[in-house]
C-alpha cells in the first residue's frame, strides 16, 4: 500500500486519541470508585443500581420506623409495668383493710394510699412523649383519661378513640405500637358491675375503706385481681410485639448488608482491576508519544542538499 | 543545421519545468483536506519527417495532468460521511438526556422520589407533627421539580435540534449554491481545455461537506454534469441549485421544506437527519414516558390523599396538580396551610393511616406492571440503552470511515518522499535539456564564428 504523509498523521492523531481516551475512563473510574457513572456506562447495571439504591432508601426510613416502634413498645410496656405495680400496691392494701382487726383510722390512711395509686395511674396513662398523648388513640392532644365531666359513675371517663397505629416494617408488614388507656384500663367493657373499668374499681375500694364496708371491699378486691391480670396478659401483648419488632431490626441490618454489597458490585470498580489497566494505558499512551514523536522527524528532505 | 535543437531543448526545459509545478503544488497541499495528488504526463514529441526523410524527435511536453482518484471509493466515504454525521447529531442530544437524567446518584429524581415515600412513612409515624407535614410537602414539591427539571431539559433538547436544523438548512443551501457555481467554473475550464483539477478537488471537499449534513445522492461520472438528488428531487443541476427552507410543525418544531414548492424535504441521513430522528422520534418517546410516570404518581397519590382528610376536616383535596410531568407541582392550597394535607382517614391528630398508605405507594404495580421507581428505571435505563447504541453506531463507522479515509489517501494523499524524489527527477532533467541547449548553442556559434566571418 502506497503510504503517504497525511495518512500517518490522521492514524498518529487517532491512536494518540484514543490512547488519551481509555486513559480518561480509566482515571475518572479510578479516581471516583465508580463504574458506572451515567446510565449510558452499563443502562442494565444503573437501572439495578437506581433499584438497590431505592430498596437502601426504603430500608433506611424502615430503619426509623423500627426505632419509632421500640420506642412506643418500651414506653407502653414501662406504663403497664407500673400500672400493675400501683394495681398490685392496691391490692396489698385491699386486703390489709379487709382484715377485720384493722381500724377505722388505719382504713381511712388505707383510702389515702389507694388514691395515691389512682393519681400514679392517671398519670401513667396521661403519659406524653414529645407533647404527644400516648394512650388515647388517634386523640394525641388531650389527656385520654379525666374525671367524668357530668360527675357521678363512672368516675373517670376516656375521652380517646380507638384508632390503632401500625407501623410499616417492610412493604408487606405492619406491626402494631399503638395501646390506649381504654386497654389498660379496661374502660367501656361490659356496663354490669361485674366487669367495670378499674378506675371504677379503684374508687369504689378507696370510698369502701373510708366507709369501712368490708364487703364492698372484698368486691373491689375481687375485680382488682382481674384488673391485674389483664394488664400482665396485655404487657405480654405488648413484649411479643416487641420481639417482633426487634427480629424486623435485624432483617432489616441483614437486607442492608447484603444490598449495599450488590450495589458495590453494581456499581463500583475492582479498584486492583483498575489500577492494573490504568498503568496498562499509561504504558500504551507513553509508546504512541513516544513513537509519533520519533515518526515525523525526518523525510528525503533531510538528506537533500 | 537548423535551430531546431534549440526549439527541442527549449521544449524539454519547458516541460520539466511544468512537471516541477506540479511536484510543487503536490507538496503545497500535502496536507490540505479533499486534495488529489496530481501527477504529470510527460509525452515525447516528434515531427514527421518531409520530403522522405525520417520522423524526428522534437522533445517532450506536459500533456496531461492526471488527479489520481478513486470514485469508488470517493463515494463510499460521502456515504459514510452521512452515516457519521446522523450518528454524531444522535450522539450529541443523548449526551444530554443522560446528563440531565444524572443517575445513578444521590441527587437524581429516584433518590428524590425515595426520599417523597419516605415523607410519608415519617409523617405516618409522627401525623401531629408540623415538622413532618411540612417535610412531606418540602419532598413533594423536590420530586415535581425535578420531573419539571427533566421534561424541561427534554424540551430544551428538542428546541436545541430545531435551531441546529435551522442552521444547517442554511448551511445546506450555501454549499448546494457553491457546488452549482463550481459546477458552472468547471465546465468553462474543460471548454477552454484546462484540466480543472483543483475547481474538481474543491467541489469534492463541498459535496463531503454536504454529505455530512443531508443524504444526497450523486447520479452521474462524478463530474460537472452529474445531478445531486435529495430524496428523489434535484439538490443541484448542473450550475442550477434547489434552495431548502426551515419551516414549522403544528407543534412549533422545525421542519425542512423546498423553497420552490413548500413540499417536505425527504431527509433520512446526515447531521440533519440525525436532529429530526431525535426531534420527531426519541424525544417525544422519552417524554411520554416520563409524563406517563408522572401522570400515574399524581392520580394514584391523589386518589389516595383525596380519600383522607386534612387535619381541620377538610377532605377531597389534591396532593399534586398539573397535567404532565413539566408541570407538576404540589397542590398550592396546601403548601400555604400545611394543615390541609391529609395523614389520616379523620381529622384526628394521631391518625397517620393516609400518609402509611401514601408510603406503600411505593411498591404499587402502577406502570404496565411495574412500581413507580422502576417505570423511571426503565426510562432512565432506555436512554442509557440508546446513547450506547448510539456510540456503538459512531464508532463502527468512524473505524469504518478511517478505513476508508486511509485507502482514498493511498490513492489520492501526497507522500512527500515521493514528491522529493520526482522533484530530483525533474531538476536534473532540467538540468540535462538546459545542458542540451548550450551544447547546441556552442555547436551554432562554432558554426557561425568559425566559419561565418571568413
Amino acid at each position: 500500500m502506497r503510504i503517504t504523509t497525511q495518512m500517518m498523521n490522521t492514524s498518529m492523531q487517532a491512536n494518540l486519541g484514543s490512547a488519551i481516551d481509555r486513559l480518561m475512563t480509566l482515571q475518572n473510574q479510578a479516581s471516583s470508585g465508580k463504574r458506572i457513572q451515567s446510565v449510558s456506562d452499563d443502562p442494565i447495571g444503573a437501572a439495578q443500581a437506581m433499584g438497590y439504591r431505592s430498596s437502601l432508601a426504603s430500608i433506611a426510613q424502615y430503619s426509623k420506623n423500627v426505632t419509632q416502634a421500640k420506642l412506643q413498645l418500651g414506653l407502653a410496656d414501662s406504663t403497664l409495668s407500673d400500672v400493675t405495680k400501683a394495681l398490685q400496691e392496691a391490692k396489698r392494701v385491699g386486703l390489709q383493710g379487709a382484715n377485720a382487726a384493722t381500724s377505722d383510722d388505719q382504713r381511712k390512711a388505707m383510702a389515702v394510699q389507694v388514691q395515691q395509686q389512682i393519681d400514679n395511674i392517671l398519670q401513667d396513662v396521661n403519659a406524653t412523649n414529645l407533647d404527644h398523648h400516648l394512650y388515647g388513640g388517634f386523640a394525641t392532644t388531650s389527656d385520654p383519661v379525666s374525671l367524668n365531666p357530668a360527675g357521678g359513675s363512672p368516675p373517670y371517663v376516656y375521652n380517646g378513640d380507638d384508632g390503632v397505629t401500625k407501623v410499616a416494617m417492610n412493604d408487606s408488614t405492619e406491626i402494631q405500637t399503638s395501646l390506649t388507656a381504654k386497654q389498660i384500663l379496661n374502660f367501656g367493657g361490659a356496663a354490669d358491675a361485674s366487669s367495670p373499668d378499674l378506675m371504677t374499681t379503684l374508687v369504689g375500694l378507696r370510698d369502701a375503706l373510708n366507709a369501712n364496708d368490708t364487703t364492698a371491699i372484698q368486691t373491689g378486691l375481687k375485680n382488682l385481681e382481674g384488673g391485674i391480670q389483664s394488664t400482665i396478659t396485655l404487657r405480654g401483648l405488648v413484649g411479643a410485639r416487641a420481639q417482633q419488632v426487634e427480629l424486623h431490626a435485624t432483617r432489616l441490618s441483614d437486607a442492608e448488608a447484603t444490598i449495599s454489597e450488590q450495589l458495590t458490585s453494581v456499581e463500583d470498580v475492582d479498584i486492583t482491576k483498575v489500577l492494573t489497566q490504568l498503568q496498562t494505558e499509561q504504558n500504551v499512551y507513553q509508546a504512541s508519544l513516544l513513537a509519533t514523536s520519533k515518526m515525523v522527524q525526518s523525510s528525503l528532505a533531510d538528506y537533500l542538499k | 543545421m537548423s535551430f531546431f535543437g534549440l526549439n527541442l531543448a527549449a521544449r524539454g526545459l519547458a516541460a520539466q519545468q511544468n512537471a516541477m509545478n506540479v511536484v510543487g503544488q503536490n507538496i503545497s497541499n500535502a496536507s490540505t483536506a479533499g486534495y488529489h495528488r496530481q501527477k504529470a504526463t510527460i509525452s515525447s514529441l516528434s515531427v514527421a519527417g518531409s520530403n522522405g526523410q525520417r520522423a524526428m524527435g522534437a522533445g517532450s511536453d506536459v500533456t496531461d495532468v492526471q488527479r489520481m482518484q478513486n470514485q469508488f471509493l470517493d463515494a463510499q466515504l460521502m456515504g459514510s460521511g452521512q452515516n457519521l454525521g446522523r450518528w454524531s447529531a444522535g450522539k450529541d442530544a443523548l449526551d444530554q438526556v443522560v446528563a440531565l437524567i444524572n443517575e445513578p446518584s444521590d441527587t437524581g429524581l429516584s433518590s428524590d422520589m425515595s426520599k417523597f415515600w419516605a415523607g410519608w412513612q415519617d409523617l405516618a409515624l409522627h401525623p401531629d407533627s408540623a415538622s413532618s407535614r411540612n417535610n412531606v410537602l418540602q419532598a413533594g414539591t423536590t420530586l415535581a421539580g425535578s420531573f419539571n427539571r427533566i421534561a424541561s431539559g427534554l424540551r430544551g433538547v428538542q428546541t436545541q435540534q430545531d435551531s441546529a436544523i435551522a442552521a444547517n438548512v442554511d448551511q445546506v443551501n450555501r454549499l448546494a449554491a457553491k457546488l452549482a457555481s463550481l459546477n458552472n467554473d468547471i465546465t468553462q475550464s474543460s471548454i477552454s481545455g484546462q484540466a480543472p483539477n483543483d475547481l474538481l478537488d474543491q467541489r469534492g471537499t463541498v459535496l463531503t461537506e454536504l454529505s455530512n449534513l443531508v443524504d444526497v445522492r450523486v447520479q452521474g461520472n462524478g463530474g460537472a454534469g452529474d445531478t445531486i438528488t435529495l430524496g428523489g428531487r434535484s439538490l443541484v443541476q448542473g450550475s442550477q441549485s434547489f434552495a431548502l427552507s426551515a419551516g414549522q410543525d403544528a407543534n412549533g418544531h422545525t421542519t425542512v421544506l423546498w423553497k420552490e414548492d413548500g413540499s417536505a424535504a425527504k431527509i433520512a441521513g446526515g447531521e440533519i437527519g440525525g436532529e429530526i430522528d431525535i426531534q420527531q422520534n426519541v424525544i417525544p418517546a422519552y417524554m411520554a414516558k416520563l409524563d406517563e410516570v408522572a401522570v400515574a404518581l399524581r392520580d394514584r397519590v391523589n386518589a389516595v390523599h383525596s380519600a383522607g382528610s386534612g387535619q381541620d376536616g377538610t377532605t377531597g383535596t389534591n396532593f399534586f396538580v398539573g397535567t404532565d410531568a413539566a408541570s407538576l407541582a404540589v397542590n398550592p392550597a396546601l403548601l400555604a396551610d400545611p394543615r390541609l394535607l391529609a395523614s389520616g382517614a379523620t381529622s384526628a391528630a394521631g391518625d397517620g393511616t393516609v400518609a402509611k398508605a401514601i408510603a406503600a405507594i411505593k411498591s404499587e404495580a402502577l406502570v404496565s406492571g411495574s412500581t413507580l421507581g422502576e417505570a423511571y428505571g426503565s426510562f432512565a435505563s432506555l436512554a442509557g440503552t440508546h446513547a450506547v447504541a448510539m456510540q456503538d453506531k459512531l464508532d463502527a463507522e468512524s473505524q469504518l470511515s478511517a478505513q476508508l479515509t486511509v485507502q482514498q489517501q493511498s490513492v489520492s494523499g501526497v507522500n512527500l518522499d515521493e514528491e522529493m524524489t520526482d522533484m530530483i527527477r525533474f531538476q536534473q532533467a532540467y538540468n540535462a535539456s538546459a545542458r542540451v541547449l548550450t551544447t547546441m548553442d556552442e555547436m551554432i556559434s562554432t558554426l557561425i564564428n568559425n566559419y561565418g566571418a571568413r
